[in-house]
């Protein structure tokens, strides 16, 4: 079709590594097989002793979990003005449905039977998995091309680490946000391939500063060229920020301009919750009906990088892990046709397929729940992230004194000077803003997407210490571990730096160690918990600060 | 290396053993009772890639174990809540081992909210405790011995991560003559200098490993792995001989290699004899008695199911740590979801339940390599050459098409179009290399259909042989 819109050819951006994947012999026979031909090509045991006869689970209905908190002053009698909110977590309707397995295939069952699932399957996923994939990703994302395509994988760890062998080759730089999941750079670490951090804001990774480090590229003194992105767009971890869809654009353009291949990690793109609003400003805001349709669900959400990819040049991980459960290890990619191929390649030499049984009982779920049922869950499911991260950050508000500045007024702020936008929340010690100048212990953006709060922290003039080996101990370091004894488990802000050799890429903020970071989890506890950390992490940092 | 049995060593104090007699650069670690000697976790240094040793702990993973830690609060990893899993309660049935209908079994609920969250790389705890048990007593290893278990993604993934973790670019493996095609892409992609060790109906020749190894040009480094498939071997269906198995752990002790034992079919062995003990097993009974040459891959893909991905891998713990950080990079973890399910149904058989699980699925198999061979001597007795296999599923035979057969193109065009697909045995070398062999598995077939394929077969090369003016 001439009015059929395909994604430009990338091969030139196939690694040497992915170029050399030759088609498993074995797996090459698969093309054979039907007609009147009898087979005894593949090496598949007999799933006639395979044990498993059915399986089945009991599942939630799609609707489990509310659209709206219910409003507290109908609540039963609780002493704390939280008693509704520890009923609600996690809290679902009683209600319960079965989804089962059955070992024989039977007429219209979709390929959803045992006697598949057990076997092995193809490497891009069964074939309901591949259906549901695919329509999801047409109804939800809408690429902005024609020939995309989708192949499942075993979650996006397995998705990136493909993704870093097919694109990058020893000695290439990748470009990553100024903070970013170490869990990535590792994956590509053992390629040979370097990293370049490119700043970001409380808006997400900044166009200006990218458009600086690709107009400035210097082969001889900077390596090849970088051809590829590696980004979490929304709920960026470890910043919680997300990126809008005006920036997309702008990166996408220079993507474009200068040939780059995004790679758009987005496990929280379903935990969009929205701004944070104080608790004193929050109205009791019904969500729409529950029949709202796909369009406005849709529409509520940031777009995805894929609405403005009409090169292919966008490879997109999805999963299942923070939607479903992570233990199921299930995900897809969307991309280009050229780069399926590779990635197929790739994945069947080493984690093959993902688990069947995995991909029939979720299948099986999103099937009973329909696509309008899955839609509803995710709506539930934002909902308990919503009040999640608004009791961590009221409990954040009840340690602290906290006061919203505009980013430009906090001094180094991570968010970095320029940014007109974000407001960033400065907490102090209780009663200490009476103060001439009192100092803040720690500033935050409170996300509107994902499981994080990303903390800046002010720890005034404690000192470096030094290790018994010679190395330097920051105050980071230090608090990380006097948090630690105390009983709380935090994240750093050294985990998630892009190493480097020369202190002058690091973001400014991390180069000064009266100044350091941490990343909290707002979602693995229960209320009550998560109160009781956030009380141990203000009483911590206060003393550590000596304030 | 030092191996006197009335050394008692504690872990920690290696600088209490004795300089080694034999100039040996490596010191051991003894246990005394059993008279084994230990490969000294350090020893392995010389074994790792340059990829393994530059990968670092994850750090968000390395502090899992604190979380652990009773009344810490962990505000560390992004786990989702368990409360919001849509999975409330899984069962599954399964044929009752005496065969008086179906069995239900549930996955308890603390393991399958184990499952359903994000969980250690190696795999859920009561998985690896309930196969190092198990491997201890079908190999009849102890602890303490240096080794342990890990989980993986199916012994496909954790081969492939092994042969990461100890082969550097352009180095030199050993691998059998022919090789199971799945690991040439792997070697093929680190240019591998790929050496072919002879095989025979006894499996692996240890004279040609001992004839390579002692050849070896002393100006290059010599093969630090050995990749073997010795049981029902992959595509050949021999099982290596116990002479054959002691010959090869004595050279690679000599010669200090290690044994990448892939093992996917060994309870799938099916042969009138009682079964040989695996190299895992014998390392700590013969030669020299000293241990950590040997890294081994089970699968559970031939007996309880494929689709799952559930494979394990033992051996040297310094080797499981370096595939283990791949792993936490990789693929994360293998799916704890689907560990939930298998352990249910492992603890529900125990150990001898799997065991009489796995007689019956030998039993099968033996009856269809019964029905193959009887086929075969109806149809190919003439046209054909093969030894019985004892173990697997594969039955490798030779086709008599003269000098310049080739039963690649016979297979790819006669045979194709004749209705009958097998696999030539050209896809078994790395080179490539023309042969007259065939690989046909007899798992899925009922005889009606093997008779059939093998009559086409049959039919094919007949008219073959004609056109090409036939042969002695």
């Amino acid at each position: 079709m001439s009015s059929e819109k395909k994604a430009v050819d990338h091969s030139h951006h196939l690694s040497d590594l992915a170029r050399r994947h030759a088609l498993s012999p074995l797996k090459g026979l698969q093309k054979y097989y039907g007609k009147d031909l009898i087979p005894f090509a593949g090496g598949l045991p007999s799933p006639e002793y395979f044990p498993f006869t059915s399986v089945s689970a009991q599942v939630p209905l799609a609707d489990a979990f509310p659209l709206d908190p219910p409003r507290s002053a109908t609540s039963p009698v609780s002493s704390s003005p939280f008693g509704w909110l520890w009923r609600l977590f996690g809290a679902s309707k009683g209600d319960t449905t079965h989804v089962q397995i059955p070992r024989e295939p039977r007429q219209g069952d979709g390929g959803l039977n045992l006697s598949k699932a057990l076997q092995y399957g193809p490497v891009t996923g069964l074939q309901p998995t591949q259906a549901f994939v695919r329509e999801f990703t047409q109804r939800i994302y809408a690429p902005a091309y024609d020939d995309w395509t989708t192949l499942a994988h075993a979650g996006n760890t397995d998705g990136w680490s493909r993704v870093a062998k097919l694109l990058l080759n020893p000695g290439d730089t990748l470009l990553v946000e100024e903070w970013t999941y170490p869990s990535a750079l590792a994956s590509a670490r053992p390629i040979g391939a370097r990293w370049k951090a490119v700043p970001m804001d409380g808006q997400g990774m900044r166009p200006d500063a990218l458009r600086e480090i690709l107009a400035g590229w210097d082969v001889e003194r900077d390596g090849p060229r970088p051809r590829v992105i590696y980004t979490v767009p929304v709920g960026q971890n470890p910043t919680g920020v997300t990126l809008g869809l005006e920036r997309k654009k702008a990166i996408y353009d220079l993507c474009v301009q200068y040939d780059i291949i995004i790679a758009e990690d987005d496990p929280y793109y379903f935990l969009q919750v929205g701004e944070f609003v104080p608790k004193s400003l929050r109205k009791a805001e019904r969500e729409s009906a529950a029949g709202e349709d796909i369009a406005r669900f849709i529409a509520s959400l940031v777009p995805t990088y894929l609405r403005v990819d009409t090169q292919g040049r966008v490879i997109r991980l999805d999963t299942f892990s923070k939607t479903i459960a992570p233990g199921v290890r299930l995900g897809w990619f969307t991309c280009s046709p050229l780069f399926a191929e590779r990635l197929e390649r790739i994945g069947e030499v080493s984690t093959m397929s993902p688990c069947g049984l995995s991909q029939a009982l979720v299948v099986a779920l999103l099937s009973r729940w329909t696509f309008d049922g899955y839609v509803r869950w995710l709506r539930g499911l934002r909902t308990q992230y919503k009040l999640r991260r608004d009791f961590f950050v009221d409990c954040l508000m009840e340690e602290f004194d906290v006061v919203p500045t505009p980013a430009s007024a906090v001094p180094g702020a991570w968010v970095a000077a320029g940014d007109q936008m974000t407001i960033v929340f400065s907490a102090y010690r209780r009663g200490s803003m009476d103060k001439e100048k009192p100092r803040p212990l720690l500033s935050f953006v409170p996300p509107s997407a994902g499981m994080f709060v990303w903390m800046e922290l002010y720890f005034g003039d404690v000192p470096n210490q030094t290790d018994e080996d010679g190395s330097v101990v920051t105050p980071e370091r230090q608090f990380f571990t006097r948090l630690a004894d105390a009983g709380v488990l935090t994240a750093p802000g050294w985990f998630f730096l892009p190493e480097t050799h020369k202190t002058d890429s690091l973001p400014s903020s991390a180069a000064d160690h009266h100044i350091g970071h941490t990343r909290l989890s707002y979602t693995p506890s229960d209320a009550e918990t998560t109160r009781r950390g956030v009380k141990i992490f203000a009483k911590t940092l206060r003393e550590f600060c000596r304030v | 290396m030092p191996t006197s049995s009335s050394l008692v060593i504690s872990e920690d104090d290696e600088s209490a053993l004795c300089a080694p007699t034999d100039g040996s650069q490596t010191t051991s670690r003894v246990i005394e009772a059993q008279g084994l000697t230990v490969l000294p976790a350090s020893s392995y240094a010389s074994f790792l890639s340059k990829v393994a040793k530059a990968r670092k702990p994850s750090p968000i993973r390395g502090l899992y174990p604190l979380e652990q830690t009773p009344g810490v609060i962990s505000l560390l990893a992004g786990k989702p809540n368990a409360a919001l899993f849509p999975f409330i309660n899984v069962q599954f049935t399964v044929p009752n081992l005496d065969n008086s209908g179906p069995m239900l079994l549930s996955v308890d609920e603390d393991l399958l909210s184990m499952g359903l969250q994000y969980a250690p790389t190696n795999g859920i705890q009561p998985m690896v405790e309930w196969l190092t048990l198990f491997q201890e007593q079908e190999h009849r290893r102890g602890r303490g011995e240096g080794w342990r278990v890990s989980v993986t993604a199916g012994s496909q993934d954790a081969i492939y991560k092994a042969i990461q973790a100890l082969v550097d670019p352009g180095d030199p493996v050993l691998i059998e003559k022919p090789v199971y095609a799945g690991v040439i892409p792997i070697f093929e992609t680190l240019h591998c200098e790929m050496i072919e060790v002879e095989t025979d109906v006894d499996g692996l020749k240890s004279l040609s490993l001992r004839e390579i190894l002692e050849n070896w040009s002393t100006s290059k480094p010599k093969p630090k792995v050995l990749y073997t498939v010795p049981y029902g071997c992959n595509p050949t269906g021999a099982t290596t001989a116990l002479t054959r198995r002691k010959e090869v752990l004595d050279l690679s002790r000599e010669h200090s290699f290690l044994v990448l034992e892939d093992d996917p079919y060994y309870f799938m062995y099916f042969g009138a004899h009682s079964r040989i003990p695996s190299y895992f097993m014998l390392e700590a009974q013969t030669g020299d008695r000293s241990v950590g040459h040997v890294l081994r891959f089970d699968s559970f893909s031939k007996i309880l199911s494929a689709g799952i991905r559930i494979g394990f891998v033992t051996g040297p713990a310094p080797l499981l740590d370096a595939i283990d950080r791949h792993t936490a990079t990789a693929n994360l973890q293998p799916s704890s979801f689907s560990q939930a399910i298998i352990l249910t149904l492992l603890r529900s058989w125990g150990r001898e339940g799997l065991l009489a699980h796995i007689h019956t699925v030998a039993k099968f198999y033996r009856e269809k390599r019964d029905v193959f061979e009887a086929a075969m001597r109806r149809h190919l007795h003439d046209l054909a050459e093969w030894n019985t296999p004892e173990a697997g599923m594969f039955f490798w035979f030779k086709l008599l098409l003269g000098d310049d057969g080739d039963s690649a193109r016979l297979i790819q065009t006669k045979a194709f179009e004749g209705g009958v697909l097998a696999l030539p045995g050209t896809v078994f070398t790395p080179s490539g290399a023309r042969t007259t062999y065939v690989r046909a598995s007899f798992s899925l077939l009922e005889e009606g259909q093997v008779n059939e394929a093998l009559r086409r077969l049959r039919v094919v090369i007949l008219k073959e042989r004609g056109l090409t003016g036939g042969f002695s």
